[in-house]
């Protein structure tokens, strides 16, 4: 795959009017877009965000069939607000708009995630918008993973019928994996999430540490281990009554870690 | 097998090693032959032929010592090597010493096997071939040492290059321009003409001193176009007191140290932030440049490749201007990340070379 629009569209360009949401965090850039989405006339920009957790929040009000997302923003990035965003039901579609990165430029190609490049061009922005197609979750970390550096979520997102909830990983204390979900616990709360343990540690793996099959925990949030009287070994949390099991293939691991 | 950039030691597999090797052996015999004849005659021609058979005799069995050893030498470092190479051809020396005087011996040209010279010679051969061997190493060490220069010269325009135009930017800046020029089409005619001036100064020869002015103008114009896209994000406090306005520094000191701050320390802050710069003269004549910006809240990756390629850069062009005078340094101090210069105070007026270089 070329540009998004470099290549003739084969597809029909579609005759429904598309809502458009753009999300950069220059204002020059969101004007351009929202005049070039005004002279090609088909579509309609319903609104704008400057940086990830605004488009999820904007997308869930307005309702956009697609995206015009730059990567590269302030708090949460273009990349991030996708992942979270391919969790809805009817996820919209997205494009994402760069300057420049060629890293990044072989991670779009080899995934076919569509983007365009600055500064954007009319014609190619209508062809990219004629055939935006859907994105699936996995093509986005697939594409991150090719990165030169990929990203590490800031977020994680729950999915309560059709809203994204956003809890942020530093409150996390501890992931725990029961069949098809993985229990987040925050000290208030706890959610479930689709994921398993072996994504999560490697995502997040600088700041938590395996204890179990089952559990990563958070280490800012490790007050101490002790042992009981069967000699195993326990995590005890900083606000948390609870205290979380080793297992005896990590307890080597846990100590080692205790003891630096 | 890895070898160290400093390895100079060739392959003595090489046919080029060896035709070094004989050439240098006939110009040892060449040059004694010439030191022992005071004039022409028949003894010249006699001399000539001994000392070759003699000193041919050395390069040969030397140089079948070191593509024996060959193997075992490459795995050594280059001073343990050195010093094998040098270890092997002194016994080639000797080997053929003794050889030569058993030979003399056996074909009655000397009436005795152990003559009271012998010693000398020995001494003497292996004076001789040590300090040939010294220079031979030495000429293999500049050499090789001139090829990686190039090399590495060349590696360095590479990255000099990219430390100085960041893509994202020039893209970045771009798409504002054209934004623009349907809003707003002065702002867009002044942005490209910012443009345009910082291009000219980053094409040129980086090399160059410039005036302090010059380099502060450039900066200005590069902070104009950020403002361009970071609007009310960024904000930019200039700090200056008592700089001589004819003070020369590095052309694009200032700039890329910019450019850095605005990437890592206001892009990925969601409110911005300032960037300060201060410029003072201590005494004695040091001009200090100290280059201040936010950490941003959340640190997706470390100061990447490009902010050490820069760093880089401008620390090897202070030092070739100033060598040990200047100095760069960066540190944190609370929620601020900070990039200090100190170098000597040079002067535009008087200096004719620093005139012309500084235009």
């Amino acid at each position: 795959m070329r540009e998004t629009g470099a290549v003739p569209a084969v597809v029909e360009p579609r005759r429904e009017l598309m809502k458009v949401l753009i999300v950069d965090d220059e204002k020059l850039a969101r004007d351009r877009l929202r005049e070039l989405v005004g002279e090609i006339g088909e579509h309609t920009v319903v609104g704008e965000a400057m940086n990830g957790s605004e488009a999820i929040a904007q997308t869930e009000r307005l309702n956009p069939d697609v995206l015009l997302m730059d990567i590269r923003m302030p708090g949460m990035d273009g990349l991030e607000a996708a992942m979270h965003l391919m969790g809805l039901e009817t996820p919209p579609g997205v494009i994402f708009t760069t300057a420049y990165d060629q890293h990044a430029l072989d991670a779009f190609e080899v995934n076919a995630v569509d983007y365009l490049l600055k500064p954007i061009r009319k014609d190619r922005l209508a062809k990219a918008l004629s055939k935006a197609g859907k994105l699936t979750l996995q093509q986005l970390q697939d594409f991150n993973q090719a990165q030169e550096s990929p990203i590490v979520r800031t977020h994680l997102s729950v999915h309560l019928r059709g809203n994204i909830r956003l809890v942020p990983v530093q409150d996390v204390l501890y992931f725990l994996a029961d069949n098809k979900y993985v229990t987040v616990r925050t000290p208030a709360e706890e959610h479930l999430i689709e994921d398993s343990l072996v994504n999560l540690e490697r995502e997040f793996g600088e700041s938590f540490l395996r204890i179990h099959r089952n559990a990563l925990v958070a280490t800012p949030y490790i007050s101490g281990i002790e042992k009981d009287s069967s000699g195993t070994w326990h995590v005890t949390l900083k606000g948390l009554d609870k205290r979380l099991a080793v297992s005896r293939r990590h307890a080597a691991a846990v100590r080692r870690w205790a003891r630096r | 097998m890895k070898q160290s950039a400093s390895y100079y030691l060739p392959d003595f597999k090489s046919v080029a090693i060896a035709a070094k090797i004989f050439v240098m052996a006939e110009a040892i015999a060449v040059v004694f032959t010439i030191a022992l004849n005071d004039s022409m005659g028949p003894a010249v021609g006699r001399d000539f032929l001994f000392l070759s058979a003699y000193t041919l005799t050395i390069a040969t069995i030397s140089l079948g010592l070191l593509r024996l050893a060959n193997p075992v030498i490459r795995k050594l470092s280059a001073t343990a090597g050195s010093l094998a190479v040098i270890i092997l051809m002194l016994i080639a020396i000797a080997i053929v010493t003794e050889g030569m005087i058993v030979a003399l011996y056996d074909f009655h040209i000397i009436s005795e096997r152990w003559p009271a010279w012998q010693m000398t010679v020995l001494v003497h051969s292996v004076l001789i071939g040590t300090i040939v061997m010294l220079l031979g190493l030495r000429y293999l060490f500049v050499s090789h040492k001139a090829q990686t220069d190039a090399k590495a010269e060349q590696e360095a325009r590479i990255q000099a290059l990219q430390s100085r135009i960041r893509p994202h930017f020039l893209f970045n800046s771009m798409n504002s321009i054209a934004s623009l020029t349907r809003s707003d089409p002065p702002r867009a005619e002044a942005a490209l003409q910012d443009l345009a001036d910082l291009f000219r100064v980053l094409l040129a020869d980086a090399r160059k001193l410039v005036p302090i002015t010059a380099e502060q103008e450039i900066s200005r114009q590069y902070l104009e176009i950020e403002k361009l896209r970071l609007g009310d994000r960024l904000s930019v406090q200039w700090v200056v007191s008592n700089v001589p306005r004819n003070a020369l520094i590095p052309t694009l000191t200032l700039q890329p140290l910019l450019e850095n701050a605005i990437y890592h320390g206001i892009e990925p802050r969601f409110g911005g932030g300032t960037v300060r710069i201060e410029l003072w003269v201590d005494n004695p004549e040091v001009l200090n440049i100290l280059i201040s910006n936010p950490i941003p809240e959340v640190r997706k990756h470390a100061h990447g490749r490009g902010n050490k390629i820069a760093m880089d850069n401008i620390r090897q062009r202070l030092a070739s201007h100033f060598f040990e005078a200047a100095s760069l340094q960066t540190f944190e101090e609370g929620d601020q990340y900070h990039v200090k210069i100190k170098m000597p105070i040079v002067r535009n007026q008087g200096d004719s070379i620093l005139a012309e270089n500084g235009r």
